[in-house]
């Protein structure tokens, strides 16, 4: 089935995944079977590599070429690289990671090799998460294939309330905000200080309704399915640091470079040097992993600065908890914090979103060099109230998120929050056919 | 799972009540624009009016259609003292996508010489649901309405506001409303009294991407070949907008809209007038437009004038110089 879904964009890339799915099988399997340490080693390389590989060449590889042609012609000579023009193949950077943590589990003896390879060719297509994550573990998501499957009542309930809700984020949230971030962005030079600041704040909240109502709707149909996948997103603009920003943002991904990058190369042990050394190589990679442009790095580079201080001062781990828990307003403190984590963060979203890094520098130069205010119509006010609902919602299911809290109140309130999210998506969601944009990645 | 079934089908029942009594509270409070639903009976663009007249002319020389710069840039009445009787079929946001379904329903009512369309590149653009909703709200619910409808049928916009629409009916008798600064003249045409464009006004063009949509390149032929099948003479023109929008979207304009507007044009054998393109009248954005795209009376008035007086000698008389030329040859 997940074949099905995903031949039906481009059947090419069939091949690819099922060799990709094949290769880890089959290495995997090597890997399990044999005692030899330098063997071992050898089979788990040959993984990386083939998935490195297939990543570098597909997603990086014009990338490369470009930047040595800009360089040797920086210095005034003329290279002749012809690039490839690959399309990319849509969710392999999450497929690839995916099948990757197989098998370096399976190096790691945290999980033992499949036997069955519909099993395992299941678990790196499955049809939810497949395209934008989020990014499973092979010990999460592999003994759920294995066991029989039986309808539960309650997780479908739940399923259905994250569709709900995915949706509204996504049509209502992001799509609303697209077309007012894409006139911002493409006239930045006519826009006013407000509008430059109000396309920044615009651009984060389509990218969070965007990516985490995918990841809602992603675990709310495998939930249907009778699957658990593990949360991707926990309100992270109400985070009071960055730190705890990166704790609720793109948690899979996150998780994943910690498990597989950052704990590797030294992690949080050592000198503080190389503390820093490897917070910086983590969110550089993380970059990177987005995208085959120089403004992702930059954006990594830069939450890697933000993030800086938090670690010299040995304050990374202050903020474990939700906000204003078990209280219905922060304090003035607290939305402060809030406050400048995240303009931190659309300060940063401002090289995410940029073409180039020109673009993002020009942008950013509007700040100062453009009038403060000028009117120029680019959203309806109507968008306006349905921010108000969002963040209003955003704010009650900070704690336990949106399905459980839904489940907790009573039958009234979880009607009205039913109707008033679908009256939202039929009046007010913006049915365009616009893709979700972490498909691109 | 049984359990889950009923409930799931008691909430979809419970969500299609919820949404009809929205949609009858908008009809009574009388509110009815919201992002996904336009009430557009007797609303801007005068389309009421104008296609209730339609249903009484008959046997004219020419028929202009196509969106608000056919409406407001062809004013029949200079073509009347040229001796030429003209109807004007624009409506508001009118794809060629519109333009056939509309087209259907008037070109033998009307039955025209020559078909003039109107073809703003921003109309091709657009996938030609507004004007659907203006349409079937001001047509009402006529066989090619209907048939422009299921065309539609996936599109929530479409389905709000032809529900709303059917509803309004139902309870009300809706006239006219009162454009602020447009005056209808019989004809089809709606004059502005706006004498002038804001100054700076025509500095703060956004610019966006855009693409031709391909349905709307369909529909334009199957205009044509709806035109032709009926002996109608047709001609495409692009009519002028303020030179700064025009330089907003100059970079794509022949790859994109002149290019294959004139390929058509060519292969079907007809005319394409393009304002924008050769600027053949000079106009000026402060006093011959009100707006970025819509011209003042003063620019309606020159932009006629030199376009009928090449319609005359280029399409109008050539044509009925070749009839004759053919009844001669027939009577020889």
């Amino acid at each position: 089935m997940s074949y099905v879904f995903y031949g039906w964009w481009d059947w090419r890339f069939l091949l690819l995944i099922f060799a990709s799915s094949l290769i880890d099988f089959i290495l995997g399997s090597a890997i399990s079977k044999s005692r030899e340490k330098n063997l071992r080693r050898v089979y788990l390389s040959l993984s990386i590599l083939f998935n490195l590989g297939c990543l570098g060449l597909f997603k990086y590889y014009n990338f490369f070429i470009e930047s040595f042609v800009e360089m040797t012609a920086a210095f005034g000579l003329q290279a002749n690289v012809t690039s490839l023009s690959l399309i990319l193949p849509v969710g392999i950077s999450f497929y690839t990671f995916q099948t990757l943590s197989y098998t370096i589990d399976v190096y790691r003896k945290q999980i033992d090799a499949v036997k069955d390879p519909v099993v395992f060719f299941a678990f790196v297509s499955f049809l939810p998460q497949l395209v934008a994550g989020p990014i499973e573990r092979a010990r999460n998501l592999i003994p759920q294939f294995q066991g029989q499957k039986i309808f539960d009542y309650d997780k479908a309930v739940n399923g259905m309330r994250l569709i709900l809700w995915g949706l509204f984020k996504k049509v209502v949230i992001a799509d609303g905000a697209a077309l007012a971030v894409e006139r911002i962005f493409s006239n930045y030079e006519s826009m006013s200080v407000a509008y430059l600041a109000l396309g920044a704040i615009l651009f984060a909240v389509q990218i969070y309704g965007d990516f985490s109502g995918y990841s809602d709707i992603a675990i709310g149909v495998a939930a249907l399915l009778g699957f658990n996948l593990m949360v991707n997103f926990k309100t992270p603009y109400f985070s009071r640091d960055i730190s705890e920003f990166w704790r609720r943002w793109h948690i899979s991904l996150s998780t994943w470079f910690r498990d597989y990058l950052y704990i590797p190369i030294g992690g949080n042990r050592g000198t503080m040097l190389k503390v820093v050394r490897n917070t910086f190589v983590i969110f550089l990679v993380s970059g990177f992993w987005h995208g085959a442009n120089w403004t992702y790095i930059f954006w990594g580079g830069l939450n890697a600065l933000y993030f800086l201080p938090l670690l010299l001062a040995n304050r990374n781990r202050k903020h474990l908890d939700t906000v204003a828990e078990n209280r219905y307003l922060p304090s003035m403190k607290e939305i402060l914090q809030m406050t400048f984590t995240f303009v931190l963060v659309c300060f940063a979203w401002i090289f995410f979103r940029a073409e180039s890094l020109s673009h993002a520098f020009g942008y950013i130069q509007g700040f100062w060099a453009n009038p403060l205010w000028e009117s120029k119509l680019v959203i309806s006010v109507h968008y306006f109230y349905m921010l108000g609902v969002f963040l209003l919602i955003e704010w009650l299911i900070r704690e336990k998120g949106f399905s459980a809290t839904v489940a907790d109140s009573s039958v009234f309130l979880r009607r009205c929050t039913y109707t008033m999210l679908f009256l939202c998506i039929v009046f007010f969601g913006v049915f365009n056919g616009s893709e979700f944009i972490y498909f691109q990645f | 799972m049984r359990k889950f079934v009923f409930n799931l089908l008691k909430t979809l029942a419970y969500l299609g009540l919820s949404y009809v009594m929205f949609v009858c509270a908008l009809v009574f409070t009388g509110d009815g624009y919201l992002q996904n639903i336009v009430d557009a009976r007797g609303g801007v663009g005068h389309s009421l009016v104008r296609f209730s007249e339609a249903e009484n002319v008959s046997d004219v020389d020419v028929c202009f259609i196509g969106s608000s710069h056919a409406y407001r840039g062809f004013d029949t009445r200079f073509f009347d003292k040229e001796g030429l009787s003209a109807v004007n079929l624009g409506s508001p946001i009118q794809t060629p996508f519109n333009t056939y379904f509309v087209l259907n329903e008037y070109l033998e009512k009307v039955n025209p010489k020559v078909v003039v369309i109107e073809t703003y590149w921003n109309m091709l653009v657009n996938d030609g649901t507004e004007s659907a909703i203006d349409l079937i709200s001001n047509i009402g619910f006529t066989s090619n309405m209907l048939e422009m409808a299921w065309e539609k049928k996936r599109d929530i916009r479409f389905l709000n506001s032809a529900f709303l629409g059917w509803l309004k009916y139902s309870f009300f008798d809706v006239a006219q409303k009162d454009i602020p600064h447009d005056i209808y003249i019989s004809g089809g045409f709606v004059m502005s009294d706006t004498i002038a464009n804001l100054p700076g006004f025509e500095r703060k063009i956004l610019s966006s991407k855009w693409d031709v949509h391909p349905v709307q390149m369909e529909y334009l032929g199957k205009i044509l070949d709806l035109c032709q099948s009926k002996n109608i003479r047709v001609m495409l023109v692009s009519a002028p907008v303020t030179r700064e929008l025009y330089h907003s979207v100059q970079k794509d304009y022949e790859a994109k809209y002149y290019n294959p507007i004139h390929d058509l044009a060519v292969r079907y054998g007809i005319p394409f007038w393009d304002y924008n393109y050769s600027e053949d009248v000079k106009l000026d954005a402060l006093t011959h437009f009100f707006d970025t795209n819509h011209l003042t009376q003063a620019g309606v008035e020159l932009f006629n004038q030199h376009f009928i007086s090449r319609f005359k000698r280029e399409v109008y008389e050539v044509d009925l110089m070749a009839e004759t030329v053919e009844e001669e040859v027939n009577i020889l």
